[in-house]
């Protein structure tokens, strides 16, 4: 604690049972591991995770397997980044996984129709607009994210299949082999995913926006005060967001060989635990980069591993809804451990 | 201290500010010239912060306008707050708006001088800027992890980087000691001879007379005094701040009251004791621990407080548990922590006793108006009926109906604790809340006031605490009350700060 | 406690907007409704025919069951987003029970997975305080697997039912000209209203959802209040189960995909306030009649597919701006969007006015 403190009230703060002086005196070596552990509990969960995986099977630690992780992460991680920048901005956007599929479905009618770069832009654009309702609808006319997001994911799965008719766009053969030219063995989804990662963790880390975004999470009447436009934020970060939906559908696209409604499907909970676990608090104002790295990793070491174990997809089901409710969980233990001191 | 005729810093005209149907701010005329340090006190919710707030510009003016050093604050300025801080108006808010999950350097730049430069950069910034307000704080340190003290100046370090032309200061002072208070005249001297214009916000009536060239009264969102401090002593200044309220009840005959010891409490190690059907006060600076111990008392606490209540020893851990006790509590932020805004004033008043109100668990209609119309009665409760939401009641009567809970039920109630009870009430509805106070108290209740408000305690206890020191000091009722108090309220302050 | 009171008051923020949204709601959809309905039946005549009404009925009693309690939950400031799952889980229980112990026992046990899941909601939300959005979001994934993963994706309970029940459940065999599911509804309705409106849980929970905080202050068990709340709602989700198991003879582990948005959008349509604290029954039935009227007509008209399951999306968005925009804050004030998860009380996150 300070020194500025009178001697009086430092008498009457070690009165006190919240000592924090007192506390740490002579930790025991069971006492100091587990205060670890607990401390680093997605770190150990992930070790506990891939051993678990090798010992079911082998093959889980070959070299090939960890290129095909990679490979499944990748879209998890492209979204994540922006998504965490999101949350600690304390909004949400739960219509991750209908942007992708929208993205998906308009974008591949132009590419087949206009070409490859006409294409692109629109996958892009799909994205953005995307975003930018759900940014305009919580920023601006203040509705509750959830919700809001909750119901414009609807609107977009009705306009997807509206778009498509339900049927399967092909992507020309241009988009597949860029996506499948590798350099230093790492494909262009694995540099996408890197960029993502990088340029989101810098500007929430390293540059003023970042202080911003987690200013406005925290207190948004504070940060209102401090100057900072808490609204354009918000709204830009969902548009952010939507952008980075059309990127990621840009992948999956290249990586399915399909464009349908529901390439995005599952992606949606899986950004969501992935970036809970990986320390962002609902709440806002909470989380740094290399946590949800780890977050992602999780998330696609589970799915990689469950699929190899060749568990029903209802299995998956079962699991995804248990971790979220674990993330949750621990999320919330997380906030009562940073009140308390 | 010069008084300049040139342009003035701050020129307010017919300010007001209206929020629904109650004028916080009310035809306010302001001038505040270069290089003067004004002194701004009133009541709690007589309109202070309303006029701190439509200057820098978190509050948007009804009716009026506002110029900073001549030019006009347009109104679709108002209500942005980056607007203002480049205009040179700086704040120091009572509560420091400071991100406390970013760094102290961090929020020192935000939004300010060297924002975009590297983070060393950043670093020797904010080292000099805390420099400049004599303090030695670690820039690199989180602002969690400051206490109120040092928040402050970290507040303080950043509103005065870059060109200052207006310094705002609401309460700062509340949590300091004599030396850092001394320390920060000092600096408002300095600033002020650097020709910035001060407003400074304090209900520390002596800080005020100490540093301040001018004195400005609000009450009730107008302004009653506005004169430059020569030859005005603390007492003209509190009469003007809160004129006598006639008082409702004679100087208390404590033996016709006072009865066996009701309550008997050990805090910080010291016993103090409550006798039945007495009102105590415990009186001390804003946020200091008479509230704790006030919410411990309501089960509110860190931890478990055990009491002695009736003879009878007890842990309360929750509110629940202490009501169950007898003990019942009136929040000292009525907005956030006892009103429901969207019930009406007749669940409002009925809401912790819907067990008792109902039978069979189906509430019983004619027992809930009943209620009411007693406390209507009880409180003189103005305003439109008790179908109506609670929100279109004033201030004062909404007030009404949080005592009205308690004081309704008394065969229920042994202990009553009151936090700063009279905030944001009118004058009226003061005297009316006094009047029912010493009734339930003839009836047998006890009650405790907590406050910082020295008029607030002096106007209904039978005898006070101060709360400043450990053990706290008992003040008696007599001649010279609210005098008595404030000076062994200083005397603790300076025993603390030595 | 509003039995006798004038419209002009209670239970609405801002005295005005009170007034606004109660008449917008329960008068304003009914003369949407109203108009609606002669707009369709212009069109489309067939509309009017006592089958489709009868149709209507049957259909809003099914989702009835559960909109009411949800409608309860939400007034406590808590949401379910499990409901279909649930609901689908509870029929497949159901089912399987039904086979070994025979159909009231079936029943039972169907009802008590409702019961129990919707106690352990109550409990990480009442009780751990976890946020309901999440958890229940969680839940609507993991019971859908489980009930997958038990019937291996294949459609069960066929023969189940006896005979006669599923004349009733399909409207064969009318009570006093009326279906069964009239009275159903009328009879959920009525026991929500009143607890609601009438009880004393009722208000407790206007309390909890209103000002969660001040609720604590005047004792009131804010944690065994949303338990309850959750309880009731996984209890009527079962019920919404049973109901679709009887009418159509056999369950699939999808049935109920959706039921939790719908049930939602009616809610927040008929008035009830996602923030918690605000709103009143008779918004809900009437958003009721609405929502099913509009699906049936809807389908009636073969609009396509997509259109429909847009309308859903499309309304909650709608139904979520009209209550932001009558909730908002009259006066000037600064109103923070409330976010994910509403922030506590504290000094960083307010402002106290002196």
């Amino acid at each position: 604690m300070t020194r500025s403190v009178t001697p009086e009230r430092a008498e009457q703060d070690s009165a006190d049972e919240n000592d924090p002086a007192m506390r740490d005196l002579s930790p025991s070596v069971t006492a100091r591991v587990t205060g670890w552990i607990g401390g680093h509990m997605l770190l150990v969960g992930l070790v506990v995770l891939i051993v678990f995986f090798s010992l079911e099977n082998p093959l889980f630690l070959s070299l090939a397997n960890a290129r095909s992780t990679l490979r499944q992460l990748a879209p998890i991680a492209i979204y994540s980044a922006p998504v965490a920048l999101l949350l600690i901005t304390r909004s949400i956007d739960l219509s991750l996984g209908a942007v992708v599929g929208l993205s998906a479905v308009v974008g591949i009618e132009v590419m087949n129709s206009a070409g490859l770069f006409a294409g692109l832009m629109g996958f892009l654009g799909v994205g953005l607009a995307a975003g930018a309702l759900n940014g305009w609808l919580v920023s601006y006319a203040r509705l509750n994210p959830i919700i809001a997001t909750l119901g414009t994911g609807i609107i977009f799965e009705g306009l997807s299949l509206s778009f498509s008719g339900g049927k399967a766009g092909v992507p020309p053969a241009l988009l597949l082999d860029i996506f499948r030219y590798e350099i230093l063995g790492l494909r262009l989804e694995a540099f996408l995913m890197l960029t993502s990662i990088l340029l989101c963790g810098w500007i929430l880390h390293r540059s003023r926006f970042g202080r911003y975004l987690y200013a406005a999470g925290e207190s948004e009447r504070v940060a209102f005060l401090m100057g900072v436009n808490v609204r354009r934020l918000r709204f830009l970060m969902h548009c952010i967001v939507g952008l980075a939906g059309g990127i990621v559908a840009i992948v999956s696209v290249a990586k399915l060989g399909l464009a349908v409604g529901s390439i995005g499907s599952s992606l949606t909970l899986a950004v969501i635990i992935a970036v809970l676990l990986g320390g962002i608090d609902l709440g806002g104002g909470v989380g740094r980069m290399p946590g949800v790295v780890l977050g992602v990793f999780f998330v696609g070491i589970l799915e990689v591993g469950l699929l190899i174990m060749g568990v029903t997809e209802f299995v998956q089901q079962v699991v995804v809804g248990t971790v979220l409710i674990i993330a949750i969980y621990t999320n919330s233990l997380r906030r009562k451990r940073t009140r308390s001191e | 201290m010069t008084t300049s005729t040139e342009i003035p810093a701050i020129l307010i005209r017919n300010l007001s500010v209206l929020y629904g149907p109650t004028a916080a701010l009310d035809g306010v005329d302001l001038t505040i010239s270069k290089g003067q340090i004004v002194g701004l006190v009133g009541h709690n919710g007589a309109g202070k912060s309303t006029l701190i707030n439509a200057i820098t510009g978190a509050a948007r003016p009804s009716v009026g306008d506002i110029r900073i050093s001549g030019a006009l604050v347009h109104r679709s300025y108002s209500g942005n707050p980056l607007h203002m801080l480049r205009q040179g108006v700086r704040v120091i808010h009572q509560e420091p708006s400071l991100a406390n999950v970013l760094s102290i350097a961090d929020n020192i730049t935000l939004n300010a001088v060297g924002e975009d430069r590297p983070r060393s950069e950043r670093l020797s910034i904010a080292r000099e800027a805390l420099r400049n307000v004599g303090s030695r704080l670690d820039p690199s340190r989180l602002v969690a992890t400051l206490d109120f003290g040092d928040r402050q100046i970290v507040d303080l370090a950043r509103a005065l980087l870059g060109d200052v032309k207006v310094l705002l200061l609401d309460e700062p002072t509340a949590a300091l000691g004599k030396e850092e208070t001394d320390r920060l005249h000092a600096l408002l001297l300095r600033l002020a001879q650097q020709g910035k214009a001060i407003v400074y916000v304090s209900h520390r009536l002596r800080d005020i007379l100490d540093v301040c060239d001018r004195l400005v009264v609000l009450r009730e969102g107008r302004i009653v005094m506005d004169r430059l401090n020569e030859g005005i002593t603390a007492r003209d200044l509190s009469e003007a701040v809160s004129p006598h309220v006639v008082r409702s009840a004679d100087p208390v005959d404590m033996k016709k009251f006072r009865g066996d010891t009701l309550l008997k409490a050990r805090w910080r190690g010291h016993p103090y004791a409550i006798a039945r059907s007495e009102i105590v006060g415990l009186f001390g600076m804003a946020g200091g621990p008479q509230f704790e111990f006030a919410k411990a008392l309501y089960g509110l606490g860190a931890s478990k407080i055990t009491v002695e209540l009736d003879g009878r020893t007890l842990g309360i851990g929750s509110p629940a548990e202490a009501m169950k006790n007898g003990i019942c509590y009136v929040s000292a932020d009525r907005e956030r922590e006892s009103l429901f805004h969207s019930m009406s004033a007749l669940s409002n008043l009925c809401v912790p006793w819907l067990g008792r109100l109902s039978q069979r668990g189906f509430l019983s209609r004619t027992a809930m108006e009943h209620e009411y119309l007693r406390a209507r009665e009880m409180l003189n409760i103005i305003g439109p009926g008790m179908g109506a939401a609670i929100t279109k009641f004033s201030g004062g009567n909404r007030q009404k109906h949080v005592l009205g809970r308690w004081l309704t039920s008394i065969d229920r109630t042994r202990l009553l604790v009151l936090c700063q009870p009279n905030q944001g009430v009118d004058i009226g509805a003061r005297a009316d809340i006094a009047r029912a106070i010493q009734d339930a108290r003839a009836a047998g209740l006890t009650i405790l006031v907590v406050s910082s408000e020295v008029d607030e305690i002096a106007h209904l206890v039978d005898r006070a605490y101060v709360c400043e020191q450990t053990p706290w000091v008992e003040v008696m009722r007599g001649p010279d009350f609210e005098q008595a108090l404030m000076q062994t309220l200083i005397a603790g302050v300076e025993r603390r700060a030595a | 406690m509003n039995g006798s009171i004038p419209d002009s008051a209670t239970h609405g923020v801002i005295a005005w907007r009170a007034r606004a949204l109660n008449f917008l709601v329960s008068n304003g959809l009914l003369v949407a409704l109203v108009a609606f309905v002669l707009a369709v039946t212009f069109v489309k005549p067939a509309m009017l025919r006592w089958s489709s009404l009868e149709g209507i009925i049957r259909y809003s009693a099914d989702i009835a069951v559960v909109v009411f309690p949800l409608a309860l939950l939400v007034i406590a400031g808590s949401i379910d987003l499990s409901i279909g799952s649930v609901a689908a889980l509870s029929a497949i229980v159901m089912a399987k029970a039904a086979v070994a112990f025979g159909f009231p026992s079936g029943i039972a046990l169907g009802l008590g997975v409702g019961v129990a899941i919707g106690a352990l909601n109550g409990a990480l939300v009442g009780y751990l305080k976890l946020n309901a959005v999440m958890v229940t979001l969680g839940g609507l994934v993991l019971w859908k697997g489980v009930a997958l993963l038990v019937t291996d994706a294949q459609t069960i309970g066929a023969g189940v039912v006896p005979e006669a029940l599923m004349d009733l459940g399909i409207g064969l065999q009318p009570v006093l000209y009326l279906p069964v599911h009239f009275y159903i509804l009328i009879a959920v309705y009525l026991s929500c209203w009143a607890l609601a409106h009438k009880h004393a849980l009722g208000e407790r929970l206007f309390a909890v959802g209103g000002d969660e905080r001040a609720a604590y202050l005047v004792g009131i068990n804010v944690g065994f209040v949303k338990f309850i709340a959750h309880v009731i709602t996984g209890l009527g989700a079962s019920l919404a189960g049973l109901m679709m198991f009887v009418r159509s003879g056999a369950v699939h582990a999808t049935d109920g995909n959706g039921l939790e948005f719908d049930a939602l959008t009616i809610v927040l349509l008929g008035g009830i306030s996602f923030q918690g604290g605000v709103g009143r029954m008779r918004g809900v039935i009437v958003a009721l009649f609405f929502m099913i009227f509009l699906r049936h007509s809807l389908v009636l008209m073969n609009t396509p597919l997509y259109f429909q399951h847009m309308a859903s999306g499309i309304l909650i968005v709608v139904a979520l701006y009209v209550d932001s925009v009558l909730t908002r804050s009259a006066d000037g004030r600064f109103t923070p969007n409330p976010g994910v998860i509403p922030s506590p009380p504290g000094p960083s996150s307010g402002f106290v006015a002196r």
